[in-house]
């Protein structure tokens, strides 16, 4: 048992008898140790109290219940899940919803281990100064990402600067992220900010009381035996995550026989470490002088490599920095000489994306990231030899995997994305475009474009509007040039995607790695504020089917919102009783086609009002009773405005009436007033039947992605194009983005990269590379 | 060992005689708290701490003395002094302030493990043990399980060691380390049932299972049972035939050479540890198996 909960045991008992209400939220919820069949929920409270989750597969089921000692840090384990399911979830006490129970709390099962479930990583370090650059990092994050969020938070350390206290990380790291991390599971590793004040020896301090680690193997791989280093499994990537900071690095150490026992008993097809000091780098700290980020490249690496990593990811330099594909770097200094797997830059639509054999192999070749970007001051002289692209300016990546496919992309904080790689395993298909977040309109001529790994002569393309779930035909059997004109279908959707798929291997294929928007699909407002009602003012009492679709108001009045009366702003005014009638009826019918994603209402209402859509009792404020001469259980404020989101559950195709009963507070209250709005969000429309694209345009060679018919292995004809040039090629320069690139095309490549990928794409959000 | 004591304070030197933007960045924030509060112990304590991790051991001492004058009988200036001590390669002061640190308040890990290191340097095994075991009680880190179970193997102490191992077993939730530790005692003592259990234990708890039915084997073998050794051995190396197919890395060539070598099939053996040491050029242990079987009278 951690400190902590003998000491919330101890507050425990002199606050037992605390009003519920006296329970203050300090640390929303946030997910722990995600596994196929169980999760963590975690959360801080100002005075200690029950902890209870109730969980559900909806918002408004949240009928199962799982606690834990009560405290102020609750940590309660919900297990016997389902794999890869979504549930919802609230936490609190037995008798008080601290947060949740919308739909918005929610997380998400981890697939079981080795399936090839489509899933993104966010990536951020050194972030936790509290700052203006740490939020716009995060909300340039959020704004790319969109509805695609990611299943993962992969902290790299410096969560909670200056030195991790236990406010600090409360301000700084959980105060910061509260929605991102109330959905997405949080894997961290230490700093050395946190070490500060933080011990792996004793996994005690701030950091090792707020993450609740795996020790035991729980969430797959071999058991640590403690917080500071352990790994975990999450569809088909193993992780490994290290402790850089404050365990002993040596090669025969326990942490380092660990990880050479752990890589050796996976059997993950990917493989990805991360911890805090980089083994390369030349940002704000240099790998070639410093002891960590020797010891690290020197000790760890070798064991890393022989095992097969793919990716390892670093923070502590404060820079963006991505190398090629490299292997064998262990020396002091770090030379490119010799290291270099692929000296292109990885890009899909560069020179082609870095390839690996398709079984696991030594050596084989990993891309090394330092991510210190997340928030605290940048600085360094950006000039390490092995890596491909370097970028002084504040950040954070996102990781997609997709069955032999990953890739990174990192999205600056003012939301340009400067950086790409992918890498695969074996033969492959890697869609550029659309590959998430773009907007396209129906009609509209898109060219699709994908980097082609192997010999694949001819393939299929499919979209999605449904993000997967159903697939229309573009084409079949369009020789593979790497690009495709397509018509954008008349649909309205902001979950498409799009496939592609080897004609003769249809197991070779990708689909874009997020989805991105066809038309108008943000929220529609199907009852404006003002809008017309019927209402029923001075009874007599309409009986308790009122509420319901099928009552008959066709001999109501109607009037224009806002209705009422006493404050003089009514569009329309009421009949005004002595005394006072206690409720008055409003009802309207809406007609509605198609399924409905989510729906939200504002009602303004003085004083109570409850709010039935299909007889369903979707909102309800001081209200005691629903008889017609119960008046409401409290005044409201004038012009109270009261709102919640609403399921889509309660909607029908066809005829919908909404129903409000507003209640007076007393017999002689002055005012009453009532109006209402209510959005909908419809689910992606179906298809047009026969939409689809073009002929192929034929003009792969152009893109630097296509290359099947010259049979080539990576890239094929786009090794011509923008691509990087020789392998260690001198130099590199710096543009006028504050970023450097190399590999021969220096700034020129990185412009033309830039000027191709906007050329291309037509309303595009924000620039980005492919 | 005082002199290996300033070899490890020369390295430590070496290491942070350049300076960089990190921890220049954590003095330039800890030099404006201390011109704001220049008598705050606190601050210059942590300003010591940072001196001394870059290697700058005379303005960390500097920095010690102020506070020294500042608050002369703080437990936390005993901790960070010696450690100072330590990094000067003069053990006795270390210890001197580490007795005053422990003397004076509840006992830290860090404390105690620095003691234990400065008393095993100093030949004194059995105090360091102790500390080590103070540590674990504490803290029962991996880390600290081993270095106390590695203290009780080099003396002989075998029993102990095992206890040692097999209760940190249990406290640091089976980490794999430790089980490892444990099977290499029970080995040494004779105690192969156990042995055998705690393989089994790794055999059932891993992906790939042939690192630990190779370790099971051996343990057969010295238990005089040549068949259930074979048959591992056997397992081992059908498993890494088929592993090899998704995952050929030198780790598992290497298990298998070492599977090849002990089913007496010794050139097959080697073959496998040169293609391991070919894919891995800078992996030790292929490089170790392809050096004994290449010996006349290595393998098998």
């Amino acid at each position: 048992m951690k400190p902590r909960v003998w000491l919330a045991a101890t507050a425990l008992g002199l606050t037992l008898g605390s009003p519920a209400w006296a329970q203050t939220l300090e640390r929303s919820p946030y997910l722990q140790q995600s596994t196929p069949s169980s999760v963590i929920l975690v959360w801080t409270t100002t005075q200690a109290s029950e902890s209870v989750v109730r969980y559900g597969s909806s918002p408004t089921s949240l009928t199962q219940t799982a606690t834990a000692a009560a405290g102020t840090q609750h940590e309660v384990k919900i297990t016997g899940l389902t794999p890869n399911t979504r549930y919802y979830y609230s936490v609190g006490t037995s008798g008080v919803t601290l947060a949740g129970g919308d739909s918005e709390h929610w997380f998400e099962t981890a697939p079981t281990a080795g399936t090839t479930k489509k899933f993104r990583a966010w990536v951020v370090g050194d972030s936790g100064t509290g700052g203006t650059p740490q939020a716009n990092v995060q909300n340039a994050m959020l704004a790319h990402v969109g509805r695609y969020r990611p299943h993962l938070f992969l902290h790299l350390g410096d969560m909670a600067y200056n030195t991790g206290t236990t406010s600090e990380f409360t301000a700084r790291f959980f105060g910061v992220y509260p929605t991102v991390l109330r959905n997405t599971v949080t894997w961290p590793t230490m700093g050395n900010h946190e070490g500060a004040t933080s011990d792996s020896g004793t996994q005690t301090g701030p950091y090792y009381t707020a993450y609740v680690l795996p020790k035991a193997g729980e969430a797959g791989g071999l058991p640590s035996g403690t917080e500071a280093y352990y790994s975990f499994d999450f569809a088909n990537v193993h992780f490994i995550v290290l402790d850089s900071h404050d365990t002993d690095r040596s090669p025969n150490g326990a942490m380092l026989t660990w990880a050479k026992n752990d890589i050796a008993a996976t059997t993950q097809p990917w493989v990805v470490a991360f911890w805090h000091h980089p083994p390369y780098t030349k940002g704000s700290h240099d790998s070639d002088t410093e002891t960590q980020l020797r010891q690290m490249r020197e000790n760890a690496l070798p064991i890393l490599e022989a095992g097969g990593v793919d990716v390892v990811l670093a923070g502590h330099s404060h820079i963006y920095e991505r190398s090629y594909l490299i292997d064998g770097a262990y020396e002091t200094p770090s030379t490119a000489a010799g290291k270099l797997k692929d000296s292109g830059d990885g890009r899909p639509l560069g020179s082609g994306p870095y390839q690996k054999p398709a079984t696991t192999t030594a050596n084989a070749g990993a891309v090394y990231v330092v991510a210190g970007h997340g928030g605290a001051g940048i600085s360094g002289p950006a000039n390490h030899p092995l890596m491909y692209f370097s970028e002084k300016q504040h950040g954070s990546c996102i990781l997609d995997v997709q069955d032999n496919r990953l890739s990174l992309f990192n999205i600056r904080h003012d939301g340009q994305i400067t950086d790409r790689f992918t890498l695969v395993k074996g033969n492959a298909l890697v869609i550029a475009e659309p590959d998430g977040g773009e907007t396209l309109e129906p009609g509209e001529a898109f060219d699709i474009r994908w980097a082609t790994v192997g010999t694949i002569p001819q393939v299929d393309l499919a979209y999605s509007a449904n993000d997967g779930s159903s697939w229309a035909t573009i084409a079949t059997g369009v020789a593979n040039t790497g690009q495709f004109t397509w018509t954008v279908p008349n649909v309205t959707t902001d979950r498409a995607l799009v496939r592609v798929r080897s004609t003769a291997q249809a197991s070779i294929e990708d689909e874009s790695n997020a989805g991105f928007t066809i038309g108008n699909v943000g929220p529609q407002t199907v009852i404006p504020f003002g809008d017309e009602w019927r209402y029923l003012d001075q009874g007599p009492d309409p009986g308790p089917t009122v509420t319901t679709a099928a009552f008959d108001d066709s001999g109501w009045a109607s009037g224009k919102a806002e209705l009422g009366y006493g404050d003089g702003d009514e569009a329309t005014v009421i009949y005004q009783g002595s005394p006072n009638v206690a409720t008055t009826y409003f009802r309207k019918t809406i007609s509605l086609q198609g399924a409905i994603e989510s729906a939200a209402l504002e009602v303004i209402h003085d004083d109570g009002v409850v709010v039935f859509i299909n007889g369903s009792e979707v909102l309800s404020k001081y209200v005691a009773g629903l008889e017609f001469g119960t008046y409401a259980s409290a005044a409201s404020q004038d012009n109270e405005l009261s709102s919640t989101p609403v399921p889509s559950s309660v909607f029908v195709s066809g005829q919908n009436v909404v129903t409000a009963l507003v209640k007076q507070a007393n017999a002689t209250s002055s005012d009453l007033s009532f109006d209402l709005k209510l959005e909908l969000t419809f689910e992606p429309s179906t298809p047009d039947a026969g939409a689809g694209g073009a002929a192929g345009s034929g003009s792969g060679a152009a893109s630097g992605s296509g290359g099947s018919g010259a049979g080539s292995s990576s890239g094929g004809a786009g090794n011509t194009s923008a691509a990087a040039g020789a392998a260690g090629a001198k130099g590199g320069s710096d543009s006028g983005c504050g970023c450097r690139t190399r590999g021969g095309g220096g700034e020129s490549a990185t412009l033309v990269l830039l000027l191709t990928a906007v050329g291309a794409t037509r309303r595009r959000r924000r620039a980005r590379v492919r | 060992m005082r002199s290996a004591l300033l070899g490890l304070a020369i390295i430590t030197l070496a290491a942070g005689a350049s300076a960089h933007a990190g921890p220049s960045a954590d003095l330039e924030r800890l030099g404006r708290a201390i011109a704001e509060r220049p008598s705050d112990p606190a601050l210059r304590l942590e300003r010591a701490s940072v001196l001394r991790r870059l290697g700058r051991l005379g303005q960390a001492a500097r920095e010690l003395q102020t506070v020294e004058r500042l608050e002369p009988t703080s437990r936390a200036l005993y901790l960070e002094r010696a450690q100072l001590w330590r990094d000067r390669g003069d053990a006795k002061r270390a210890l001197l302030d580490l007795d005053r640190y422990s003397s004076s308040g509840a006992p830290s890990v860090l404390a105690l493990r620095t003691r234990a290191e400065l008393l095993l340097a100093l030949r004194r095994p059995e105090e360091a043990w102790r500390d080590y075991d103070r540590a674990v009680a504490l803290a029962p880190s991996p880390e600290l399980i081993l270095a106390r179970g590695q203290l009780d193997e080099q003396r002989g102490n075998l029993e102990r060691a095992a206890r040692g191992y097999l209760d940190g077993l249990e406290r640091a939730h089976g980490a794999v380390v430790i089980r490892l530790a444990l099977i290499r005692v029970e080995r040494a003592r004779g105690q192969l049932d156990s042995a055998l259990t705690h393989a089994s234990a790794l055999v059932a708890s891993a992906g790939v299972r042939a690192e630990y039915l190779l370790l099971r084997a051996e343990i057969h073998e010295q238990a005089g049972r040549p068949g259930p050794a074979r048959a591992d051995r056997s397992s081992a190396l059908a498993e890494l035939d088929v592993v090899l197919r998704a995952r050929s890395t030198a780790l598992h060539h290497t298990a298998r050479a070492r599977a090849l070598a002990a089913l007496a099939r010794r050139d097959e053996a080697l073959r496998a540890a040169r293609h391991a040491l070919r894919l891995s050029p800078k992996y030790e242990p292929a490089r170790a198996l392809v050096r004994e079987l290449s010996s006349p009278e290595g393998g098998g």
